[in-house]
């Protein structure tokens, strides 16, 4: 049995959670278990406080100094139950359906324009312009290596050569945001990180992030292969491949795309996410990158300069 | 909840040991709380600032603490 999207009216099979036309949710969504989480912490916070002034005062009046001390340490706990209670997190579908539709609205960008080369992470550098992905109309040597200065250009369509293909689009990465927030724990940009310390700065931050845990970067030539332990997004990155395949394939999901932004600051090189996979129910994510080093790059004018 | 762990560890330890005074146990539980904000870094700013507050208001208590019994010491000697 099928049924139509509220949103756009495309027809949706009776057992998709996402309309796979807009990537609107389907029907109501599930409850979120964060308020619950969130419920059971504050009772937890205030039962151990509770019982930390119990233990604290009985230890006073009957002046046993380890019963007021455990009672202090209690109280603390409880305290820091309450105090430092981990900062509301957006529910997973809630970023899925926040999240999808603008990434379906480039699938049908790069659908009906013919873009199906694979997306090219341009080296931003120092410049602090978010991380952007080069996809070329034609693959040619001019388009191969585009120009570094199109990403500060912030226009969409992009002429690279004289020929009439040498064009393409430039796009956001995905995952700009998750590499500007390991960015803002860091402390530093990722353009400035040493290659060998890469590794570390995404472990760390996509840990902070609550993105994913135990990340392995590793390079042999001109490839990079990184994995990890999905802690969250999961339910984006299943819905990106079934929803917006060409993107995913041609630029990869929020986390591939953040991971390959990361090495093409950091290695000054063109990055092509060449192979990805995810092993749903281990919650593992394997990315293998290729690089092209920056040499004579390409030309590169906007359309509109034309 | 690496400082709930350490401070109630500390409890039992110190109590083992027989010690009766209450200001050691709250200068440990604060140099404790720091430290463990530092070794489970990094944190997001908020938690980081967070830690910090309940850290300092645990160092003025032990402050307190300490200056209760100064001022005891002076009162038997005077």
């Amino acid at each position: 049995m099928s049924t139509t999207c509220s949103i756009c009216g495309a027809e949706i099979e009776s057992n998709d959670a996402f309309c796979s036309a807009c990537g609107a949710p389907v029907g109501n969504m599930p409850a979120s278990k964060v308020p619950k989480l969130a419920g059971s912490r504050v009772l937890a916070g205030v039962f151990t406080l509770a019982l930390g002034a119990l233990v604290a005062l009985l230890g006073y009046f009957l002046g046993i100094v380890p019963l007021l001390a455990l009672g202090i340490a209690a109280l603390l706990l409880g305290v820091m139950i309450l105090y430092l209670a981990e900062p509301g997190r957006i529910p997973s579908q809630l970023a899925t359906s926040v999240t999808l539709p603008a990434l379906v609205t480039i699938e049908k960008l790069l659908e009906e324009l013919y873009f199906e080369a694979k997306g090219i992470y341009i080296p931003a550098g120092e410049t602090g312009v978010s991380p952007k992905v080069f996809i070329p109309l034609t693959q040619t040597q001019l388009t191969d290596r585009p120009s570094a200065e199109l990403a500060r250009r912030g226009r969409l369509l992009v002429k690279v050569g004289e020929a009439p293909g040498e064009l393409g689009i430039v796009i956001e990465a995905p995952g700009a945001e998750i590499l500007s927030q390991v960015e803002r724990l860091s402390g530093a940009g990722i353009a400035k990180t040493k290659f060998d310390e890469l590794g570390g700065t995404l472990r760390d931050g996509f840990q902070s992030l609550h993105v994913g845990k135990n990340l392995v970067l590793q390079r042999v030539d001109d490839t990079v292969t990184v994995s990890l332990e999905l802690l969250s997004l999961m339910d984006l990155e299943s819905k990106v491949r079934t929803v917006a395949p060409r993107l995913f394939s041609q630029v990869g999901g929020p986390v591939e795309s953040a991971v390959a932004a990361a090495v093409a600051n950091v290695t000054r090189s063109y990055v092509t996410i060449n192979q990805t996979e995810l092993d749903l129910p281990k919650r593992r994510m394997r990315v293998v990158l290729g690089l092209k080093k920056m040499g004579s790059a390409g030309g590169g004018s906007t359309i509109g300069e034309q | 909840m690496v400082d709930g762990a350490l401070m109630f560890a500390t409890v039992v330890v110190l109590s083992i040991f027989g010690l009766e005074t209450i200001d050691v146990y709250l200068g440990l539980f604060a140099l404790e709380l720091f430290v463990t904000s530092e070794i489970t870094a990094p944190l997001d700013s908020t938690e980081y600032r967070k830690r910090m507050v309940v850290g300092i208001v645990m160092i003025v208590i032990f402050i307190g603490a300490i200056l209760k019994r100064i001022m005891i010491l002076f009162r038997v000697t005077s």
